[in-house]
């Protein structure tokens, strides 16, 4: 084949003129065929080369984004799921029931009425559900219609509509996750967790609502955040309006609100891997890295818990960490599946 | 990863394991993305090449089956891929068709992982070169444009750009002339976070 000719062509003067490399250039740039150029050297054609595919790979290997693409991926792989409550309306009975709902104004964010010929069609917006494994290799990011972000931590579900067409942009969230939410004032951003609403405008913020936590947390970055109890018999005056750099907590054993004037301590770490411990006592140290690397503590001896621990980790593997804290208390340390072990060395 | 654990990841995904399934994700789509440019030029065609072939591979798990390793077939993938998307443009320039002729025959894909040293290299010697020609060389490398849009995007003459894009591809090979061959080695899966 002609085009691998110039792969073989052995030099034996450099004498290849400014023409030739120029129309050896456009044809790398795809503007002429590789019949216009003659006489050339073949190193000056290989180095030209080589300049151009490199540059190609570094630029198309550093401008992939992997994150969007893994989510648009999954979002192709779950066929897309029917919240089970619309599901559940198909009836044709209950579809009057529907009706009332909507003049109630309390169905406005899941269905769309549409008129074909006589029928009353309830044509429902489509909600998209997503939910994350107990062991990531990595956190999820979802792009909602809106621009907006959702970080997922592990065992995290979230459900969101596939457009958002109401009043208000609201997603529901069991689990844990950061929010960077796109400024819109008119249309409010809901998050919903089973015990906690979370309102804002525009922000960024970490929600943590894990079923079986006692309390749901959260914590801004930036923007003002409102944070109400829900549920059955919940008057909803009751909330709380957290400012950016506020840590604010919904005690769920009753429903009191709390708040303090700093962000918690390694709010964010499921997603940086930074850790900051500051005599932090081991058993909040150990809770944390579950948080963010998804394994399970065992502490063997109580008064373990109450050793404090003083240390920064930044991107660093957990084997390296358990290893450190394990060294620096001269504790012991056994690994069953994804139970880390702590107890007292025996002498 | 090494190469050798490829079919024992795989065989997770046969058993539908997704984590498995984003492990190869997160190590393979940079990679295979910068293959696909390799012979598109063109990046959100590439992306969207790639994201074909791992929808097909989530969904034909259960029927592939892997002769030589997940690597090679994830990369073949991506040529034949690319090879039917330049068929069906009906245009296919010279040097694309050079491309496909010295792509028969890969088996060391190393280069396309790429190290991130280099990677930073490459992108400095890019940002050294003098304002306009790297304005030139960007829309023509990273955007894919032509001689002739790039000269009337700029408002230049056609004579102008060549010139330019021939100093630019000169300059760079000067600047990274210390990597031998340009050829970047295989540092397994990106760190994962």
């Amino acid at each position: 084949m002609i085009v691998f000719s110039y792969m073989n062509k052995i030099d034996f003067n450099n004498t290849t003129g400014p023409e030739q490399k120029e129309k050896w250039t456009a044809f790398l740039n795809g503007e002429t065929d590789i019949s216009d150029i003659q006489d050339m050297d073949a190193k000056d054609k290989s180095d030209l080369t080589s300049a151009w595919e490199a540059t190609g790979t570094a630029f198309s290997y550093s401008a992939a984004d992997p994150d969007k693409a893994w989510s648009t991926l999954l979002q192709k792989i779950h066929k897309p799921e029917i919240n089970p409550a619309i599901r559940f309306l198909n009836s044709r009975v209950l579809q009057v029931a529907a009706m009332i709902v909507i003049a109630m104004g309390i169905g406005f964010s899941v269905y769309r009425v549409i008129w074909i010929s006589d029928k009353k069609i309830i044509q429902p917006v489509k909600m998209l559900v997503t939910q994350t494994e107990a062991h990531p290799l990595n956190f999820t990011i979802i792009t909602l219609t809106d621009g907006s972000t959702v970080k997922m931590n592990a065992s995290t579900r979230i459900e969101y509509p596939e457009k958002f067409t109401a009043n208000v942009r609201k997603i529901k969230l069991s689990g844990e996750a950061f929010f960077e939410v796109t400024r819109d004032t008119l249309h409010p951003f809901i998050v919903e967790t089973a015990k906690a609403s979370v309102e804002v405008l525009g922000t960024s913020f970490n929600v943590s609502a894990y079923p079986m936590a006692t309390l749901v947390e959260v914590n801004v970055r930036s923007g003002k955040v409102k944070l109400t109890p829900i549920g059955e018999g919940k008057s909803s005056h009751k909330s709380a309006v957290l400012p950016a750099g506020q840590h604010g907590w919904l005690r769920l054993a009753d429903d009191n609100l709390g708040h303090e004037n700093r962000l918690a301590p390694n709010y964010s770490s499921w997603i940086t891997k930074e850790i900051i411990f500051q005599r932090t006592p081991l058993s909040e140290a150990f809770s944390i890295l579950e948080n963010t690397y998804h394994v399970k503590f065992i502490i063997k001896n109580p008064e373990i818990g109450k050793i404090p621990y003083t240390a920064n980790f930044a991107d660093l593997n957990l084997d390296y960490i358990i290893e450190v804290i394990a060294r620096t208390h001269k504790l012991s340390v056994t690994r069953d599946g994804d139970k880390i072990i702590f107890a007292r060395k025996v002498y | 990863m090494l190469i050798g654990d490829d079919w024992k990841i795989f065989e997770a995904v046969k058993r539908d394991d997704k984590g498995a399934y984003e492990k190869i994700f997160r190590g393979y789509y940079r990679p295979m993305t910068a293959y696909a440019f390799r012979f598109l030029g063109n990046l959100p065609d590439s992306e969207s090449i790639v994201q074909d072939v791992f929808l097909r591979l989530w969904q034909k798990r259960r029927e592939i089956v892997i002769s030589t390793s997940l690597q090679n077939y994830l990369f073949r993938s991506v040529k034949n891929q690319c090879i039917n998307h330049i068929e069906h443009e009906k245009i296919r320039s010279g040097y694309q068709a050079m491309v496909i002729m010295n792509e028969t025959d890969r088996s060391d894909y190393s280069e396309f992982f790429l190290e991130f040293g280099l990677m930073k290299k490459i992108e400095a010697a890019i940002a050294a070169l003098p304002p306009k020609r790297q304005e030139i060389f960007r829309l023509a490398r990273e955007e894919g444009l032509k001689y002739r849009e790039i000269a009337d995007r700029l408002e230049l003459s056609v004579k102008t750009v060549e010139t330019q894009m021939t100093l630019a591809l000169k300059q760079l090979r000067e600047a990274l002339k210390e990597f031998k061959n340009l050829v970047i080695f295989f540092i397994g899966f990106v760190k994962g976070k």
